[in-house]
Formats: structure tokens, C-alpha cells, sequence
């Protein structure tokens, strides 16, 4: 999977490109996890369009895993289909999703 | 005695006019000694009317030597060394005849120069001899093999620079054999001169491998010495590159093999997997609702096809309490056997929890706990729950995770969505959930159906999608809901074009009659 990463004073970006599922969110974890030791992370639903069900259980065991650590990780940019994704799944209670990136650098 | 030494004389007067003349000079002339007498010199000799031009006396140099030729009248040749002495008031010409010795001398000379010639000739070929085997020799020098050439009495007769630094040896010694040169005393067995036909020998010193090539010619052998050393060794590294690979080849072989048991172990292994994933598939389809209910005004559908032989998804009808029907529909993530297990456990657990409890959200909250204290896989399950009181029509519904369930709102004749949120099962324990009520008028359906049914995708990588689901329970909401799910299946069959699906699905509907 395609991913880019953006550093700043606040903490890292990630960007995932493409789906999210049983493929590309063993990679998108590794990478939260491996830069979540190094600041704080937010992960940029942007070029997102979609997460299957693989995909959002690689999402909330990383959720599970930051949390163990104390460590959270903010999600923001999500579409509306998304958005609704989070919310009947109740994740969205769980996450701290954010609208736009400086939201979620900023708090 | 003068007339012996072939010298003829004259004397002549003040006048020119001869006195005096040998008979020497009467016979060369054949003219009479009478005849000479009284003539002038120049006359006579010379057939001029007056003194000659050159002649000596007139120019007052008679003492000299004089060098004459003359010819006579009656075609006698001579030449002559005259002398000019003067006597009182008389000249005495005395005239040595040199024509013999001057013959003599002319050949001598000639047969120098052709000598000369001769030998100018032989230095220039020579010299181009020379520069023919300066050429060679520089040749050899700079030939990559050793050269030397050898006569018949076994003489080297010239070694080239390349040799000199090959073979360790002191190729100036006195009297040089060439068998010397291969560490003999005497002509070496492979000697080209006395195998005929001999043209390459293989040869070892010095700790290195020679190829001599020998090219014989009549008096000469040519003899080309290659240090084939490297090449020897470049051989043999590839003879035991070639060794290890056939004995790489050998393992492969034996590893071959052993994979092919290993694998045909592994496709008796897959089988009874594949026959123990069978019967976790039976149990779980014998954990199914046998039959739909039975109720009356009430008409129910379900579909339930699952990839593997053991599935995530799961459905079930529950007697909570008298004039109840509890209705669930859940999917837990992943596929095969786990999943299988939570599903089995979950509804275990849902028939334990759900007997005497209306309100769908405590069971929800229930099922929660005790799935976070058993799950210990990175597994949740989505659930929707919904309690039917039969008696008022009505229903409470919660969900954990699940998608909203579709309600066919008969009296609109549109598709809503039941939205109530909760949080998957299985992950963070102590949760509420949402319940919301809705009563059922006639033609109302509620539509519960597993992510699976609209993630199906075809060929061209086009998800089924929910628009298209909507449009579909909305075309055949006239229909029992066992046709409409059939209807709906069929359509999602020509939409893709598959024969299988890459996740379970299933759908459970009810129609309020």
C-alpha cells in the first residue's frame, strides 16, 4: 500500500492510499506503531475510501495496543460513508476523530 | 731496345718540322721513316696545318708529362705518356705506348666495380635480411607465449624475451641445448625432431603448467611455450563448481523429495482440516434455527451462505418470555474455525442471557461483558438485536456495531435506516447501548442482512453496494420476504457472476402481515 508521511513540530501524519483491509492494515499498523514511539500520531483518512471488516479489526486491535501503552492515535479527514462506519460501530466514541488535520495536531 | 718498350720518338726543330723518328713510330703511323722527315709534328699526328693549340712548346710547358692519344691514318690506336726534352735548339718528343696497360687497367677496374657492385648489392640484402629478422625477433619479443627456435643438432638459436622471463633458466650458457632448457641431458622423448607429427606437448615446471606447441620447418623447429597455468586453474575451479552443483544438484533432489512427501503429508493434513473445518461447519449449521417462526400475522425469510465450511456470521430466533420473539443477527470478524468458536460461544451465551429480558440493549451490554472475558483473539463481533413484542406490534432494537437494519415503511413506501449506536462486542468492557422502539403497521418489513451482502463485488471490482439494495426491497416489498430474499440473491448472482462469494452473507426478514 501506497503511504506517506508527513513530520511536523506537533507529531507525524500518516496517510494511507486505498483501502483498508486484511492487505494493507498489517503495514499501516506497523507504521503507527513504529512512529507512535516517537510522538504523537495522526492517521489521515484522506485517500481513504473504504475499510472492510479485516481492516477495522486491525484498526481497533492497534486502538487496543496504543491504549495498553497509553498512547492514543487521532483519526482525522474521514468521509461521510466513514464517518457513519464509525458511528454505528460506536468506534467513534472510542477514537478521537477529528475533521481536519490541524484539529487533530492541534489539541 | 727503345722500339722493345713500344716508346716511340721524334725531335723536331724550332719549326715543328720532324728530324728525327723511331721506327717504332713509322710502324704505328705506316708511314716511311723518309716520308716522317722534314713533316711538322702537327701535321703528321695531328693532321693540323699550324702548331696545335694545346701543344706544350708553344705554351711553354714541355717539361710536363703529357698524356696523348692518337690515331694513325691507317687506323692504329695508341696512347701514349709523352715526354718533351729540350736539346740545344731540338725537341725530343719521346711517346711511351701505354694502350696495352691501359687496357689491362680498364678491366681491372671494371671487374672492381662489378665487385663492388656485387657486394653492395649482397650489404643490401643483408641489411634487408637483417631488418626481416629485427622484425621477427621484435615479434617474438612481443609474443604473449614463449618462443624459441631450435636447429637439428638440438641448438637454440634464438629465445625471445617472453621465454627468458617464464622459464627460470640461463639461457646464455655455453652451448645451449634445447632439452637443457626442459631439465634434460639428452633430446627429450617428445623431441618433434625425432616424432614425426609431434606437434603439442604438455609439460610441468616450476610449479607451472605449459602448453608447447611445435611447428617443424626443414632445418628448424619453432617452439611455442604457453603458461597455461590459469587456465588449468580457471578448469579446475570449474570442474568443482561443477561438482558442488551437481552435489547441490543431489540435495535439491533429495529436498525435492522431501517436499513432495512433506506436501503430500500436507494435503492429508489439509484434508482432515479441511474435513475437521466440515463438521465445525455442521455443528455451527445445526446451531442454526431449525425452522423459521411461526407466528401468526408475521412471515419471516432468511439466507444464510457461507464461504467456508465455518462461518462468522450467525442468526437466531429467541423465545425471551411468552409473546416475545427475540431476533439476532450477528457477524463476528474473520473467518473458519475461530470464528466459528465465537460464534458458537456468542450464541451460547445470547440464549443464556436473552431468557426473561425484553429490553434488547441489557442483553447487549450483557453479551459484552461476558465476550470481553472470552474473546482472546483480535476478534469482535457486530451484533443487531431485536426484541418482537407480538401483541403490540412493536419492537426494541439495539445494535453493537452492526449495520443499521432497513425498515421497509410501508405507509411511506420508502426504505429507512434504524440508526443506534454501540460498540462492537468483544472489545472494552462496561458499555451501554442505545435502544430505540418502532412499531410494525401492515407491509412493513424489517431487513437485517450481514456486510457481506452489499461488499459482494464482481469482476470489474464494483462493490453491490446499498443503493442498489434499497432500490431492490423497495421493488419486491410486495412480495412474501422469503421471494424477496430470493429475488434479492438472484440479482446479486447476476451481478456478479460468481458462483462464490469472498464473505458470508446473510439476511433475516420479516413481514408484518
Amino acid at each position: 500500500m501506497e503511504m506517506n508521511i508527513k513530520e511536523s513540530s506537533k507529531g507525524f501524519i500518516i496517510y494511507p492510499n486505498g483501502d483498508i483491509d486484511i492487505k494493507s492494515s498489517p503495514m499501516i499498523k506497523s507504521k503507527v506503531l513504529e512512529l507512535a514511539d516517537r510522538g504523537s500520531v495522526v492517521l489521515s483518512l484522506k485517500h481513504v475510501h473504504y475499510i472492510n471488516s479485516s481492516g477495522l479489526r486491525e484498526i481497533v486491535d492497534l486502538f487496543k495496543i496504543l491504549k495498553e501503552n497509553d498512547k492514543e492515535l487521532r483519526l482525522c479527514e474521514m468521509s461521510v460513508d466513514m464517518k457513519e462506519l464509525f458511528s454505528f460501530t460506536g468506534l467513534s466514541k472510542v477514537f478521537k476523530i477529528f475533521d481536519t488535520e490541524k484539529d487533530a495536531l492541534g489539541s | 731496345m727503345i722500339d722493345e718498350f713500344k716508346t716511340s720518338l721524334f725531335k723536331i726543330d724550332n719549326d715543328f718540322k720532324i728530324v728525327f723518328a723511331s721506327e717504332s713510330l713509322s710502324i704505328f703511323l705506316g708511314v716511311e721513316i723518309d716520308d716522317i722527315i722534314g713533316k711538322g709534328c702537327y701535321s703528321l699526328l695531328n693532321q693540323y696545318s699550324s702548331p696545335c693549340k694545346f701543344c706544350p712548346i708553344v705554351n711553354n710547358k714541355f717539361e710536363l708529362k703529357y698524356y696523348y692519344e692518337l690515331v694513325s691514318d691507317n687506323g692504329n690506336y695508341g696512347y701514349f705518356i709523352a715526354n718533351i726534352t729540350k736539346s740545344e735548339d731540338k725537341y725530343l718528343i719521346s711517346m711511351l705506348d701505354m694502350t696495352e696497360l691501359r687496357a689491362y687497367n680498364r678491366d681491372d677496374k671494371h671487374r672492381i666495380k662489378e665487385q663492388e657492385a656485387t657486394i653492395s648489392k649482397l650489404r643490401n640484402e643483408l641489411s634487408v635480411y637483417k631488418r626481416k629478422l629485427s622484425f621477427f625477433e621484435r615479434s617474438l619479443d612481443n609474443s604473449q607465449a614463449g618462443a624459441m627456435f631450435v636447429d637439428r643438432d638440438y641448438n637454440v638459436i634464438h629465445v625471445n624475451l617472453k621465454l627468458r622471463k617464464l622459464v627460470p633458466f640461463d639461457f646464455d650458457m655455453v652451448n645451449l641445448k634445447c632439452y637443457n632448457i626442459y631439465g634434460y641431458d639428452s633430446p627429450c622423448s617428445f623431441c618433434p625432431w625425432t616424432n614425426i607429427g609431434k606437434e603439442r606437448q604438455a609439460k610441468v615446471f616450476d610449479d607451472k603448467s605449459f602448453v608447447i606447441e611445435f611447428t617443424r620447418m626443414e632445418h628448424y623447429v619453432l617452439e611455442i611455450l604457453r603458461d597455461v597455468t590459469k587456465d588449468i586453474s580457471y578448469i579446475k575451479s570449474i570442474k568443482e563448481s561443477q561438482a558442488q552443483l551437481v552435489d547441490k544438484q543431489k540435495q535439491m533432489e533429495i529436498l525435492n523429495i522431501d517436499l513432495i512427501n512433506t506436501n503430500d503429508k500436507l494435503k492429508v493434513i489439509q484434508g482432515t482440516m479441511d474435513d475437521e473445518l466440515k463438521r465445525v461447519g455442521y455443528i455451527q449449521s445445526s446451531l442454526l434455527p431449525k425452522n423459521i417462526p411461526d407466528i401468526d400475522g408475521y412471515d419471516f425469510g432468511v439466507v444464510f451462505i457461507s464461504t467456508k465450511y465455518a462461518s462468522g456470521d450467525y442468526y437466531d430466533f429467541i423465545d425471551p418470555s411468552e409473546g416475545n420473539l427475540g431476533i439476532v443477527l450477528a457477524d463476528v470478524s474473520g473467518h473458519g474455525t475461530p470464528a466459528a468458536v465465537i460464534m458458537a460461544m456468542t450464541r451460547a451465551i445470547m440464549r443464556s442471557y436473552t431468557l426473561g429480558v425484553i429490553s434488547s440493549s441489557s442483553v447487549l451490554s450483557m453479551v459484552n461483558e461476558v465476550l470481553c472475558d472470552n474473546i482472546y483473539t483480535k476478534d469482535f463481533v457486530t451484533m443487531f438485536y431485536l426484541v418482537l413484542d407480538i401483541e403490540k406490534n412493536s419492537i426494541n432494537y439495539s445494535s453493537a456495531g452492526h449495520h443499521p437494519v432497513l425498515f421497509y415503511d410501508a405507509s411511506e413506501f420508502m426504505v429507512k435506516k434504524l440508526n443506534v449506536s454501540g460498540l462492537l462486542l468483544g472489545i472494552f468492557k462496561e458499555q451501554e447501548y442505545e435502544e430505540k422502539v418502532l412499531t410494525l403497521d401492515t407491509g412493513d418489513i424489517l431487513f437485517l442482512y450481514t456486510d457481506g451482502l452489499i461488499e459482494v463485488i464482481n469482476k470489474d471490482n464494483e462493490q453491490y453496494g446499498y443503493d442498489r439494495l434499497l432500490s431492490k426491497i423497495i421493488m419486491y416489498s410486495s412480495l412474501r420476504p422469503q421471494d424477496m430474499i430470493d429475488e434479492i440473491m438472484q440479482d446479486i448472482k447476476d451481478f456478479t457472476n460468481l458462483e462464490s462469494y469472498r464473505d458470508d452473507i446473510t439476511v433475516v426478514a420479516l413481514k408484518k402481515g
